[in-house]
């Protein structure tokens, strides 16, 4: 919007001046990308080139070239199972909170006036409970004595407790869920918030029924939010390793455990170097894949 | 030039540097240089970086930085008021695994971060081989002498600690590693395969802990060997028996720590490998009927010791705690917070009959020379034999059957 | 379906969403006042004890101290560097925007493993001695990209125009910046700067990998958490939750009284 008032705006004789000015704006950027480069892009690129040489294990390396660390990783059984597992949980939790999110992002967006920005400061105040802490507190909700077999016992609806709601991937699963839906339905309500209300009010003028309003109007124009919510939710799902070590019960291990374990227990930095570069590699792709959705313009 | 002086040149490098030092400081100006020089060449070379003087070090105003099990820190009352007399800070972070230790001290940024850690004796050769702990000066911990003659260098726990003469660790406390249970559910097992029982099914935990598992597991099939030294094959039936176990568990614990809030809470009724601090720690969470048992296949056995890493700051102060932890006192206050044994025999005659009748005190040398010698970890291994690194990559596919 | 009754239909689902996702924070605050170590039912009784616990403990205060100066010092960097290089992205009119903009947002699209782990390995290379510092590091990488998204998304919606008059009027570009759009971008980067700092103060896969003997708090949760713990961790997040709570309520206020 303001590079059109930019250049329709700018008249002749302010156009040199126009385009130094860029490039001096351009300068204010060299603080952040210095700390950028020095602190993400030398780490990950030495990560890289750890990843392409030999670890004896303790933290010892010895400088020559091999792959063994990528086939390696690629070859293990155990190494695909658990990223089978990983990625499969990673993909559901994104899926179900953008399931859940969206109904609540669209009511708060579309339905609230004046509660609206109560709302989405609740949701960012769910978030302020650490995240650890509240983790433990799904013992107390989901335990043996938690709060769901409590309520139900004395509602007389069982007579012994549920036993698989803890320390099973259902109980990790609700735990990402309600870590990550404040994120999403936050991201959605700000794609939403940017469709601009005369559009709603346009199609409905123009005869659309709600749905069609819905899905010609609003799901097109926020695929990207979904898009960003997925994504960032199925990233940081792939890489918590804290959260189903706590609540997995036997499905303790993720890939991000495994990439945790080279580092810390064997100390073989090129093995758990690769293993994440296969993981980033995964999430590229995975990104990439969602979205193609964005060509979503209606059905 | 402000190099150590070498022994047999002192004189010689002392009367150079006051030289130097003498023209610097004239050059200068400065006084100050000039005592520096002087106080600098004096100092003596101490293998764990201290200055000499057993205990008579001024250590008030100090941290103790340290990095172990929960427990060892000893908070009991005789080392809490010896902090405070002292005006020592205790500043611990606590391990869930062994492997922490290994980690924290090699690729984890721990060196020259902390002043008092700790080992089991089967990790001795791996950590004297990375370098791992200093070599300790056994005249700043005098109260070491109270100890039974098989921890001290020669006796058989003791051997762990002391190798080439060099001393590496004290250790202060061992005990065993059976099952620990909810006594007010179940009778206590009386073999680990009971717990692949139906009975069983969902109902108990196994804790993370590659060490654990792997010698115990050796006790369930009749293979324990005190060397750790196994083949692929036998390591590959352990492994087949802890995914069997694992079947019928409930969960991997992450911690001994986290046991003990999950058999008193009930989420479990058992929990192996055990440990018998677990008992403490549920009892802390108001259930008092958290007992541990060995299983009659034998349990695993362990010697903990403690070690200064290299490189630690404030060596003094960690010797001194060391010293400290030796005194009877001491040694019985712990051993009766930590359900573990003591090694000191004058801390065993203050124990309460209670808590003395739970470890064999009165044929220490018969159980770690022959009935349950302490597990080790198999490090540097003849060919045909899986090595430390093959255990824990056998136990994280167990983890992630 | 009639709009209403749509409306009402949402209306309740959106409120079952928001007390599955207050669930957890519900019973962190309840058995913050047990009398007992439990943190399962039945509630024994209401007690202060773990508060008590929580500020008589010198492990809690160091931690909270180690964690504020890490946050303290990385919102300061992360704000000045990254108001900077939001200006410069929405400013900045050309293809290489969207390049220069997704840049930025890199580190969000990470996991904090990984960044951990970069880190941690990069400083072993150098010999850098880790400390609260390298900790801080981490920090600021992982939160740049939310303070930038917060402040680039105030400034896009910010007229142009405005700076234009101002500068066609004469004044230079930093009078221009102080006294017309710094005021209006305000509000963005205080709610960006509280983004950072309750970020950084959560922050623990990063941080544990790139910290030294310290402790932040989120670590000594974590410990507390893996070991055997008692509600002093419920005490203290209840206490953080209602502080975050007031202080935010308070510059609220404060931001509407300086800007009316």
């Amino acid at each position: 919007m303001s590079a059109a008032a930019e250049t329709t705006a700018g008249a002749a004789p302010g156009v040199r001046a126009t385009k130094r000015r860029r490039r001096s704006v351009l300068l204010l950027a060299t603080p952040a990308l210095l700390v950028l480069g020095l602190a993400l892009l030398v780490p990950i690129l030495y990560l890289l080139y750890q990843s392409f040489i030999v670890g004896l294990g303790y933290g010892q390396l010895q400088n020559s070239f091999t792959l063994s660390n990528y086939t390696d990783a690629l070859k293990d059984p155990v190494n695909r199972s658990i990223a089978i597992r990983t990625f499969s949980l990673a993909a559901l939790t994104a899926t179900i909170c953008i399931l859940l999110g969206y109904p609540a992002s669209f009511f708060i967006t579309f339905r609230l006036r004046r509660a609206r920005n109560l709302a989405l400061f609740l949701v960012v105040v769910s978030l302020f409970t650490s995240y650890l802490v509240r983790l433990y507190a799904w013992y107390t909700v989901l335990g043996k004595d938690g709060l769901i077999n409590t309520a139900l016992k004395t509602l007389h609806l069982i007579d012994a407790p549920i036993g698989f709601l803890l320390f099973s991937k259902w109980a990790v699963l609700i735990a990402f869920v309600n870590v990550f839906l404040p994120f999403t339905i936050l991201i959605l309500a700000s794609a939403m918030q940017s469709i601009p209300s005369e559009l709603l009010e346009n199609s409905r003028d123009l005869g659309a029924s709600a749905f069609q309003s819905f899905t010609k109007v609003v799901l097109p124009l926020t695929t990207p939010g979904l898009v960003a919510a997925f994504a960032y939710t199925f990233v940081l799902t792939s890489g918590d390793y804290i959260t189903p070590a706590l609540l997995g019960g036997k499905q303790s291990q993720t890939l991000a455990s495994i990439v945790r374990d080279e580092f810390v227990t064997f100390g073989n930095q090129p093995a758990g170097a690769a293993l994440s570069f296969l993981m980033v590699l995964v999430f590229a792709v995975v990104y990439i894949a969602v979205s193609q959705t964005r060509r979503y313009k209606g059905l | 030039m402000q190099g150590r002086p070498e022994a047999p040149s002192i004189r010689f490098t002392r009367r150079e540097l006051l030289r130097h030092a003498g023209i610097a400081a004239l050059a200068v100006g400065g006084l100050p240089a000039l005592l520096e020089a002087c106080s600098s060449s004096s100092s003596s070379s101490s293998p764990a970086g201290g200055t000499s003087g057993s205990g008579t070090a001024d250590i008030s105003g100090t941290t103790l930085d340290f990095y172990s099990w929960q427990g060892y820190d000893i908070p009991v009352k005789p080392i809490k008021d010896w902090l405070k007399t002292n005006d020592v800070t205790m500043k611990p972070s606590y391990i869930n695994t062994h492997d922490d230790i290994t980690a924290k001290f090699t690729t984890g940024g721990g060196r020259g971060n902390y002043n008092l850690s700790t080992y089991e004796a089967g990790w001795g050769p791996l950590y004297i081989q990375l370098g791992i702990p200093s070599v300790l000066d056994t005249s700043k911990v005098p109260n070491f002498d109270k100890a039974y003659d098989v921890f001290k260098p020669g006796g058989t726990a003791g051997a762990w600690f002391n190798v080439n003469g060099n001393q590496y660790a004290f250790p202060f406390t061992w005990g065993v590693q059976g099952i620990n249970y909810q006594a007010d559910a179940i009778d206590a097992p009386t073999s680990y395969k009971d717990l692949l029982e139906p009975a069983f099914t969902n109902k108990f935990g196994i804790t993370d802990d590659p060490v654990a598992t792997t010698v115990i597991g050796a006790y369930s099939l009749g293979m324990y060997r005190a060397d750790s030294l196994y083949t692929q094959d036998q390591l590959d039936q352990i492994t087949q028996f802890w995914m069997q176990m694992k079947q019928n568990a409930r969960l991997i614990i992450p911690s001994y720590g986290n046991m003990g809030d999950l058999l008193a809470s009930g989420e479990i009724v058992a929990g192996t490998p055990g440990w018998a601090a677990v008992n403490s720690f549920a009892a802390d969470k108001g259930d008092d009927n958290v007992k541990h048992t060995v299983p009659k296949e034998g349990a695993a056995t362990f010697c903990d010791a403690y070690m200064i890493p290299a490189e630690a700051p404030e060596a003094d102060t960690a010797y001194a705690f060391i010293n400290e932890a030796f005194t009877p006192e001491a040694q019985a206050a712990e051993a009766t917070y930590l359900v573990q044994a003591c090694v000191v025999p004058e801390a065993v005659d203050m124990l309460d009959p209670a808590t003395k009748a739970l470890y064999p005190y009165d044929d220490i040398e018969q159980l770690l020379t022959t009935t349950a010698p302490l597990e080790a970890i198999p490090a540097q291994v003849p060919s045909g034999y899986v090595n430390y690194q093959d255990w824990v990559k056998a136990w994280e596919s167990v983890k992630a059957s | 379906m009639s709009a209403r009754r749509q409306s009402w239909g949402l209306a309740f689902y959106t409120a079952f969403v928001f007390a599955f996702l207050f669930v957890p924070v519900l019973m962190v605050v309840l058995f913050s006042f047990n009398k007992t170590a439990s943190f399962t039912f039945p509630f024994h009784g209401w007690s202060f004890q773990w508060y008590r616990s929580v500020f008589s403990s010198p492990d809690y205060r160091g931690a909270i101290w180690a964690s504020l100066k890490v946050a303290l010092v990385t919102v300061l960097i992360v704000a000045s560097i990254g108001t900077l290089a939001a200006i410069a992205v929405t400013r900045y009119t050309s293809r290489g925007r969207e390049v220069l903009r997704s840049v930025f947002l890199v580190p969000a699209a990470l996991p904090g493993l990984f960044l951990g782990i970069a880190l941690l390995s990069l400083f072993i290379r150098t010999k850098t001695d880790l400390s609260l510092g390298t900790a801080t590091v981490g920090h600021v990488i992982y939160t740049l990209p939310y303070f930038f998204l917060v402040a680039s998304s105030r400034l896009l919606r910010f007229d142009p125009l405005l700076e234009e008059s101002a500068r066609d009027l004469g004044a230079s570009w930093w009078t221009t910046f102080r006294k017309v759009t710094l005021p209006i971008i305000a509000p963005a980067l205080i709610a960006g700067a509280l983004v950072v700092f309750s970020l950084s103060w959560d922050e623990v896969l990063i941080t544990f990998f790139t910290i030294g003997s310290q402790n932040t708090l989120p670590l000594l949760i974590y410990s507390k958490v893996k070991q055997a713990s008692d509600p002093s961790i419920n005490a203290i997040s209840t206490l953080l939750l209602t502080g975050s709570l007031v202080f935010i309520v308070g510059v609220r206020k404060f931001v509407v009284d300086i800007q009316s």
